[in-house]
């Protein structure tokens, strides 16, 4: 087995964290840098508050990328300056409480500071925290001097303590302990950042918060898994979310987002934002390709691949046929193309493996839809403005799996709402798919006659 | 229509197995794959042989065998401090309810949020084996985790669920055809056939439509027992349309039939359906306390043991067993017939402790009943001859195989298709003792008696053929066995859709036959 098909297999592990490397800018085929541009409109436009943004998409859309997009532009456009913190990096999504947030929020600030900005921000409550549970490192750490302190311990170590019951028990018992809130301290620390910002001699005048991940978290606190937790967390705790002193972004499941929570979400934190597919075909003509997405998929693929060139890989219409059928969801496109490689004894990949490697999600796709859903879907497909009843829970489903795909427009108009939706190419190799649009037809000449 | 052949296509065993090989040879770190496999034992045997072509690989095999809250944590427990170079799971069928309101879901929904932690405790890929509902289920209640695969491998079922559907086609409730010859088979259609055309031709005043009707589930009957299943798929449609003008119970047992053609084809879905729809008509006719509704109920079960979902299949033999003992007793042979039922799922689970004792119960209630020297009784020795089989317990198989041709040989007569099978059943047990050599001479018997009894253009006639050939490849004869291979995929492809699983199996014999010869 070649080396090549190993190195390309591994390339498209479709667990690979989002690196900004990676990135590749869809907008035009995303419908216009929506983020981005949405929060440096919503940014400018604040006065005397914060802004509260949420930030939700499908599965594999690309979520993070887009967000550690957003961390760079602003970083580079604008005066705000971007502390992005992952709090996969932090927690146990399996219990999670919420001064552990606070927690990575301050832990990612001193860093960005010291990194960036070379500001050494002190704070004796952060370090008298910390350094109750130095000992639960010291006997393993190896010092080096490169490495930079936060409050006393490496940013390494501090991500460490998710997995050290024993360093976790004793800095939530020193907490706990303390009379003075967690939440008020951070937000000292973060008045004490904002001032150190303008007193710099840098563009920045204010800091915003990313925080990355959120959507994750599947036990918090006492709550009971799922939607409980998430209900909790972003519904009973939005007084202390959105109690931060700074502009906060935060990613939000999207299953709570089409939940009926969502009135609540919008009502606490103003906006949520759903990031849309990547589009590589024009709206309501799925064999029209839309050449700015496609190419948009293949730069993603070859920065991946690194050296080996695509066409080392793939024979051109395999590609195509691939891009084509991922429906503008990448993470699909390395399902297809791992697919493909388990499959395939030689590269480059030729048409015939391509194609045969959707069949196990067509498959998948072709027990997992309901019999009533068919009707749903002949209908969106025929409709030229391929729109959904959006208060149809079927549709909730049917874009949580994928089913449908949400996409936005980009080029055909302004409007950074107009969305429209598309049936996942997977489906139209469906039998079932097949009859049912057959009879759709039939039924609509008759109904003519 | 291009597009609608790729969903029909089918996986072919040995090509998922290489994909999964290559899967695990390929991983460098955390992956995530899913094998649809419907049936147990059949699940033991790809792992068995995944591991044997990766010798040197330190594969983990979790067992689940009761149900479990997060596979995180058992994973977590599982694997600890062991390094390990893939890591497979199977049982997960425990944890995941088929579709039923009210169940605890709470194990799919820990999976989707736990989805980005496995990365962090497993630097290996990750395999789930379950059944294909199962797939379904994580599919959309766990979508997050889900996204995440870098593959899905589908293991069709296998030939003994297939061959125990022929065996059902060639013995199932008509008895006045069982006893009759090929020739004599096919003698009868025709006269039934010459008749109906009669009656059919009668002026209009003086049609007789209910023997037309009667006439037509007979040649129904007969086609199914055949293994015509498109004629008589098409012959049962009609009378259904003619029942639904008639009564209620005619349209029961219509959908029944009908149910049944469906099953033998594979058909699951379509089938399930149509005993539904039949159960909800009896509750309104015959209600639920009727030893009718406990045959349905069985019929509606065999669709779901066939799918792999046995917690369904289980749940309605025994509903089925409880209207039996309170309808008709338990010293009688149906409520025999049901204990047996109720085994097979559990022998399909590999549970075959309590898959015996149901046997055991059964045979007492025989011996009581109908006695020793009765087809049934043999039939119930054949079935737990296969549990014995199953557990590589080849004396006791053997042993009982010989006491059922016995039984059979003073009862039924050697030229009967359910001799055949049993003969086919021994043969079997000396393949897998490697006695090459006897097998092929029961497999000889067993093929020359089904043709005799129900005709060489028939599915069972094909497995014949199949089994046959199968020794003959692990003799090393290719070409008599290619030869024989191609012939059962012939009738096959004639009488069965051509998605069958079964066809699938034959195919992929012929590719190694014919790769083994080069280029001849």
């Amino acid at each position: 087995m070649s080396d090549k098909i190993k190195q390309i297999f591994n390339a498209c592990n479709p667990n690979l964290a989002a690196d900004d490397n990676y990135y590749i800018d869809c907008k035009k085929a995303r419908g216009g840098d929506k983020l981005a541009r949405k929060v440096k409109s919503r940014l400018n436009l604040i006065e005397n508050s914060y802004l509260r943004f949420l930030f939700t998409g499908h599965i594999g859309s690309g979520k993070s990328s887009e967000l550690i997009h957003l961390t760079n532009t602003l970083e580079e456009e604008t005066n705000f300056f971007p502390i992005y913190a992952d709090i996969k990096d932090y927690v146990n999504f399996e219990n999670v409480d919420f001064d552990e947030i606070l927690l990575a929020i301050a832990v990612e600030i001193a860093d960005k500071f010291q990194t960036v900005l070379k500001i050494n921000l002190k704070n004796n409550y952060f370090e008298q925290k910390f350094s109750g549970i130095k000992d639960a490192f010291l006997s393993k750490r190896k010092v080096t001097k490169m490495q930079i302190s936060l409050f006393g311990l490496a940013k390494g170590e501090i991500q460490e303590i998710r997995q050290n019951d024993e360093a976790k028990r004793k800095l939530f018992e020193a907490i706990s302990e303390d009379r003075r809130s967690l939440l008020d301290e951070l937000n000292l620390y973060i008045a004490e950042a904002n001032l150190q910002l303008a007193k710099s001699d840098s563009k920045y005048t204010k800091i915003v918060i990313i925080v990355d991940s959120l959507e994750k978290i599947q036990k918090f606190e006492d709550s009971d898994k799922g939607l409980a937790s998430q209900k909790e967390l972003f519904i009973e705790h939005y007084d202390k979310l959105t109690g931060i002193d700074t502009h906060t972004i935060y990613t939000v499941p999207l299953a709570l987002y089409r939940s009926d929570a969502s009135p609540k979400l919008l009502h606490y934190y103003g906006d949520v934002l759903p990031l849309p597919m990547v589009k590589i075909f024009h709206r309501g003509n799925f064999d029209s390709e839309y050449k700015e997405g496609c190419e948009a998929f293949k730069e993603i693929l070859s920065k991946r691949f690194g050296e080996i060139s695509l066409f080392d890989v793939f024979d051109k219409d395999a590609l195509d046929f691939l891009v084509k059928y991922s429906g503008g969801n990448l993470r699909n496109m390395m399902i297809f193309i791992q697919e493909s490689i388990i499959s395939a004894d030689e590269l480059p990949i030729s048409f015939k493996i391509a194609r045969k490697s959707i069949q196990p999600t067509v498959r998948a796709y072709a027990a997992s839809i309901k019999e009533s859903y068919y009707p749903k879907l002949v209908a969106l497909d025929a409709d030229p403005h391929q729109q959904i009843d959006t208060e149809d829970p079927d549709f909730w489903t049917m874009l949580e799996n994928l089913t449908v795909m949400e996409y936005s427009n980009g080029d055909e108009t302004d409007r950074l709402d107009d969305s429209w939706y598309a049936v996942n190419p997977i489906v139209y190799e469906v039998g079932k798919f097949q009859t049912a649009k057959e009879e759709f037809k039939k039924s609509k000449k008759k109904s003519k006659k | 229509m291009e597009n609608n052949e790729l969903e029909k296509e089918n996986f072919d065993e040995e090509a998922e197995i290489r994909r999964i090989v290559r899967s695990i040879s390929l991983a460098e770190k955390y992956f995530l794959f899913f094998a649809s496999c419907n049936q147990v034992p059949k699940q033991k045997e790809l792992i068995k042989e995944i591991k044997s072509r990766l010798k040197g690989k330190k594969i983990v095999v979790i067992e689940l065998k009761e149900p479990i809250k997060s596979l995180l944590s058992e994973i977590r427990q599982r694997t600890k401090a062991k390094k390990s170079d893939a890591v497979i799971v199977t049982g997960l069928r425990n944890s995941i309810p088929s579709a039923k309101p009210g169940k605890d879901t709470s194990f799919i929904s820990n999976l989707n949020i736990s989805r980005d932690t496995f990365a962090e405790i497993l630097q290996c890929p990750l395999i789930l084996f379950l059944p294909e509902y199962a797939l379904t289920e994580v599919m959309n209640g766990a979508p997050d985790f889900f996204s995440v695969r870098s593959g899905v491998f589908f293991f069709e079922n296998d030939e003994n669920i297939m061959s125990r559907q022929i065996s059902q086609a060639i013995s199932t409730g008509n008895q006045e055809h069982d006893a009759l010859l090929v020739e004599e088979r096919q003698q009868r259609i025709e006269n039934l056939k010459e008749l109906l055309k009669e009656y059919q031709s009668l002026p209009e005043n003086k049609r007789d439509f209910e023997t037309e009707f009667q006439l037509k589930d007979k040649l129904a009957g007969i086609y199914y027992i055949t293994a015509n299943f498109s004629e008589a798929e098409r012959l049962r449609n009609e009378l259904l349309n003619k029942a639904r003008q008639k009564n209620d119970e005619e349209i029961s047992r219509q959908l029944n039939e009908l149910a049944l053609v469906y099953n033998s084809q594979g058909k699951y879905e379509e089938a399930i359906e149509l005993y539904k729809q039949a159960l909800l008509i009896d509750e309104k006719t015959i209600g639920k306390e009727h030893p009718e509704y406990a045959t349905h109920l069985n019929n509606l079960a065999g669709a779901y043991l066939s799918q792999g979902k046995y917690e369904e299949a289980i749940e309605l033999y025994k509903q089925a067993l409880l209207i039996s003992e309170k309808t008709i007793g338990k010293e009688h042979p149906s409520y025999a017939t049901r204990l047996n039922n109720l085994s097979m799922v559990y022998s399909s689970q590999s549970k075959y402790e309590e898959a015996i004792e149901l046997f055991k119960q059964a045979l007492l209630i025989d011996e009581k009943t109908i006695g020793k020297e009765h087809p049934s009784y043999a039939t119930r020795l054949n079935n737990l001859a296969l549990v014995y089989n199953s557990q590589g317990k080849y004396e006791e198989a053997i042993e009982l195989y010989k006491q059922a041709l016995l039984i059979d040989e003073k009862t039924i007569g050697k030229e009967h298709p359910e001799y055949a099978t049993r003969l086919n059943n021994l043969a079997l047990v000396y393949k897998s003792q490697s006695k090459y050599e006897e097998a092929i001479e029961l497999f000889k018997q067993a093929k020359d008696i089904t043709e005799k009894t129900i005709g060489n253009e028939h599915p069972a006639y094909a497995i014949r053929l199949n089994n046959l050939a199968g020794v003959y490849r692990y003799q090393g004869k290719f070409r008599e066995a290619l030869d024989l291979f191609l012939e059962a995929k012939r009738i096959l492809k004639k009488t069965l859709p051509e998605n069958h699983p079964y066809i699938a199996s034959v195919k992929i014999s012929i590719e190694i036959c014919r790769a083994k010869l080069g280029g001849e």
